[in-house]
């Protein structure tokens, strides 16, 4: 009890200016000892970035590097944009990039209302039970590997046995050739996306929908606002700040259309939409051996990336007044 | 309060040294070397080659045997991805094994020639003496002249590899009896002779004919005219009905002397069209290309191909469910269809070994290695890998091992009977020269083993005219010492992807768009230029391969 008293003091906001010009004068190392429980909870988190993110970060100028075995990445020779170049004259270079922002934005456009929407009707739903049913069904695809998903629609939509053409043909049509089909492939790669996601990322919106003030829907009711009015009026506005920021955080992954999702769906019919810059950096990068332009594919792709994420994240903070930083 | 900080300060180090500890590899754990007996790690970098692995990887009798004559234990480790992924991750990486053993060709090969000339790999020169039995797998005229001008050729500095499994004799020349197959049942039900389909029109017609008989099997599942193995294979061995040289990237060479590309060419549209033709009617199971080895197998034991692309070891060891189960519908040659010219039965191999060899210089003892090889090279190592323990898997007769009859029966039940063992799985790559018909009359067991019967009876109606060796350079490896083969290579790398997605193509006019976009930026990359180097040196009168058949 006395360590939580000492914690509860130690963080309180309000504090009188003779405490506050005190704090002030202490230096930050002996801050950071005062505190040392809290940034304990933050060190592992900081030892993982820097030796998973920040120290594998050297790698990065393989891309300026023509790598060589014996060398290693810090001492082979540097080549400047070469591998950068030869990307950008690479034929089908521009068609691969097309096809991840195609799918990417799709999948932005599609899928990023669906988590809210879900949200918005879970919260709705009265019955305790039933609640926390649909909750953690709609939670499950998220453990379900590509592997298997991939495999699932492949048995059920296969037109040599599977019962959704089973019951196409038992309805009169024609069977559909649904998989490896130019026609349906981004309608198959945005709902299989959909279904595996959109319980998964409810979480947090939930969680922000909890928090919300219950007197605000009180005033609501008060004011004669309906279920529909209140979710319009008071919810929607009060998670607006963390669909904003994770609006930002999506623009960060436009470049990154799904690696183990197309690496499994997309077919030599489909690769003329469905070839995208993750699988393709996988394939020149480990199957070709050409690490150094995988590395350039990577880096243009990560820089851009960047671009939208800070590009994003000013526009917000002009409009809306929300941001990341 | 101090001890709780304390408690998680510990917890904290721990965590941070078992995450290093995670980022090391364990490629020491095994460098076991006490006093005399070493263990050393052997890469077998053949996809999948793990299904024949021995059940005790150290103490199985061949490795045994090997650890009595070398003082040496050898533990396999099998690639579980594509061969050139598992070279280019070992090299990167630094995670070495003590010896390499892979496929002498393809980019898994330049992969080991990039290492060996980036200073990775132990300049064997001055070891071969010692050697006596390896050093012959240095020889031009011990392997293919391919891999000698894309290999060994361009090895700077130094001796870095051994190539074997190249053909003692004639007679060691495999014959893996690559063709279509169909299923005996279904050829007589339509009434059809599997050897009046000679021509790829006959063939059309035949699989319309399988269609329009809407097949199915015991439990209602239709059976497609036209199947595959894995990821499509081996229907690549129906380019020959259109180009001289099988594949994207061979060569045509008139008898006037023009060189083309296979895939720059007229008869390159042709095939592509013939395939989306079979795709479109229905006559090639639409996953044929897409699916994995399993799926493929598992269509064959349901009995749902009615023809199939192969070769014989893979067709008669894929079809033993179905055939234990179906008695009487095993699959039989079809054909053999004929080539571009005409040719039915004309067969040229390009021969090769098989297994490129190298010691990485990260090896824990590279004397201890060669020591290992020079004994398997021997022809006693021969005999242990290929055919066991004497007395108890084989007995000497007139001077050659023969095989024990209980083992080749045990074989019927178990086909892994042996490999489990060690005896003819990832030992035997590293036994030198194929010569299991000049050493021993035959394969291990052939004088028992139904399945050399029939493989009999098939060569003979697959080869009456006998097989012939290829001679002369491929086009393919001259094109590699062009200048312009860095801007080609990414090109090359991806042209079957390319065909592949042309065969899908909505129409066919979709598909010549798919083609020509490759044939475009194939000639902004040089390949005219290449080609006219080529033209050239025929005009020069250097002799380059022509013809061969998918072996």
């Amino acid at each position: 009890m006395a360590q939580l008293s000492e914690i509860n003091i130690s963080a309180q906001p309000n504090k009188s200016p003779n405490k506050r010009a005190e704090i002030k004068k202490k230096s930050l190392w002996v801050r950071i000892w005062e505190h040392k429980i809290f940034y304990l909870f933050l060190l592992p988190g900081i030892i993982w970035f820097i030796i998973f993110a920040y120290i594998p970060m050297y790698g990065v100028t393989i891309a300026f590097k023509d790598f060589n075995f014996a060398e290693g990445i810090i001492g082979s020779d540097w080549v400047g944009f070469k591998y950068f170049k030869q990307f950008f004259d690479y034929y089908q270079s521009w068609d691969i990039i097309r096809n991840t922002l195609v799918i990417s934005l799709l999948k932005l456009v599609f899928g990023f209302p669906m988590p809210i929407i879900l949200a918005l009707l879970i919260n709705e739903v009265r019955a305790r039970v039933f609640k926390r049913a649909v909750q953690t069904i709609s939670y499950l695809p998220h453990f379900i590997s590509w592997v298997v998903v991939v495999t699932l629609m492949d048995r059920l939509l296969t037109p040599y046995g599977g019962p959704i053409n089973g019951l196409i043909h038992a309805l009169g049509f024609n069977e559909i050739a649904f998989m490896g089909n130019i026609k349906t492939f981004y309608p198959l790669v945005i709902l299989s996306d959909i279904w595996k996601s959109v319980g998964w990322n409810t979480i947090i919106y939930l969680a922000a929908i909890a928090g919300i003030d219950p007197q605000l829907y009180e005033a609501a009711k008060m004011d004669g606002a309906g279920r529909f009015r209140q979710m319009w009026h008071v919810t929607l506005p009060s998670i607006k700040g963390v669909m904003v920021i994770l609006f930002i955080l999506a623009t960060g992954s436009i470049m990154k259309a799904g690696f183990e999702q197309l690496l499994l769906l997309n077919t030599p019919a489909t690769n003329a939409i469905g070839n995208v810059l993750d699988v393709y950096q996988v394939h020149a990068g480990l199957e070709q051996g050409r690490f150094s332009y995988a590395a350039a594919v990577g880096l243009f792709q990560g820089l851009i990336a960047l671009i939208l994420v800070v590009t994003a994240n000013r526009i917000s903070k002009k409009v809306n007044e929300t941001s990341l930083w | 309060m101090k001890k709780g900080f304390k408690l998680a300060l510990s917890l904290l180090l721990l965590f941070a040294l078992t995450s290093l500890a995670a980022c090391n590899n364990d490629s020491k754990t095994d460098a076991s070397k006490d006093g005399k007996s070493v263990t050393l790690t052997i890469l077998h970098n053949w996809n999948g080659s793990a299904a024949s692995a021995p059940k005790d990887p150290l103490n199985n009798p061949v490795a045994k045997k090997i650890k009595e004559e070398t003082g040496v234990t050898v533990k396999f480790t099998y690639a579980k991805k594509s061969e050139v992924e598992t070279a280019n991750e070992a090299f990167a990486t630094g995670n070495l094994p003590d010896i390499y053993d892979g496929p002498a060709w393809g980019g898994e090969a330049q992969v080991l020639l990039k290492a060996a000339n980036e200073g990775q790999l132990v300049d064997l020169t001055k070891y071969l003496d010692k050697y006596p039995n390896l050093k012959k797998f240095t020889k031009k005229e011990n392997m293919s002249q391919t891999l000698y001008d894309t290999v060994f050729k361009k090895q700077k500095n130094g001796q870095y590899f051994l190539t074997e499994q190249y053909p003692k004799t004639k007679a060691d020349i495999q014959d893996w009896l690559y063709g279509l197959y169909v299923r005996k049942d279904i050829a007589k039900k339509l009434g059809i002779d599997p050897q009046s389909v000679k021509t790829k029109e006959d063939l059309y017609n035949f699989l319309v004919k399988i269609k329009n008989a809407n097949l199915k099997t015991a439990d209602g599942k239709s059976i497609f005219p036209l199947g595959s193995y894995g990821n499509g294979f081996a229907l690549g061995i129906m380019s020959q009905y259109f180009a001289p040289i099988p594949g994207d990237t061979g060569w045509m060479i008139s008898d006037s002397g023009k060189a083309k590309m296979n895939f720059m060419t007229k008869n390159w549209d042709e095939y592509t069209m013939y395939m989306r033709k079979l795709l479109k009617e229905g006559l090639l199971d639409p996953k044929s290309f897409t699916q994995s080895g399993p799926a493929a197998q598992e269509k064959i034991t349901q009995g749902r191909y009615a023809v199939v692309p192969t070769q014989f070891p893979q067709l008669y060891v894929s079809e033993r469910q179905f055939v234990k189960d179906n008695p009487d519908k095993n699959f039989v040659p079809l054909g053999p269809i004929k080539d571009i010219n005409g040719n039915q039965y004309k067969t040229v191999f390009n021969v090769q070994g098989s297994q490129l060899i190298a010691i990485p210089k990260s090896s824990k003892n590279v004397d201890a290695a060669l020591k290992v090889l020079n004994y398997l090279a021997s022809d006693e190592g021969y005999i242990l890998t290929h055919f066991g323990i004497k007395g108890v898997h084989y007995d000497m007769v007139n001077g050659k091992p023969k095989a024990k009859k209980e083992w080749v029966d045990k074989l019927q039940d178990d086909p892994k009977a042996l490999t489990d063992l060690g005896i003819g799985g990832p030992y035997a790559d590293l036994s030198g020269f194929y010569r299991d018909y000049s050493l021993a009359g035959g394969p291990y067991g052939y004088q028992y083993n139904k399945r050399y019967d029939v493989q009999n009876e098939f060569t003979k109606i697959m080869r009456p005219d006998g097989i012939k060796a290829s001679k002369g350079k491929d086009a393919g490896a001259f094109v590699q010492d062009s200048k312009y083969y860095d801007q080609l290579k990414p090109i090359f790398d991806t042209i079957g992807d390319v065909w592949r997605q042309a065969v899908y193509a909505e129409s066919d006019q979709k598909a010549e768009e798919i083609l020509n976009q490759t044939r475009k930026a194939l000639k902004d990359a040089g390949i005219d230029k290449v080609t006219k180097k080529i033209n050239k040196e025929v005009q020069n009168g250097t002799n380059f391969v022509r013809y061969t058949t998918p072996n």
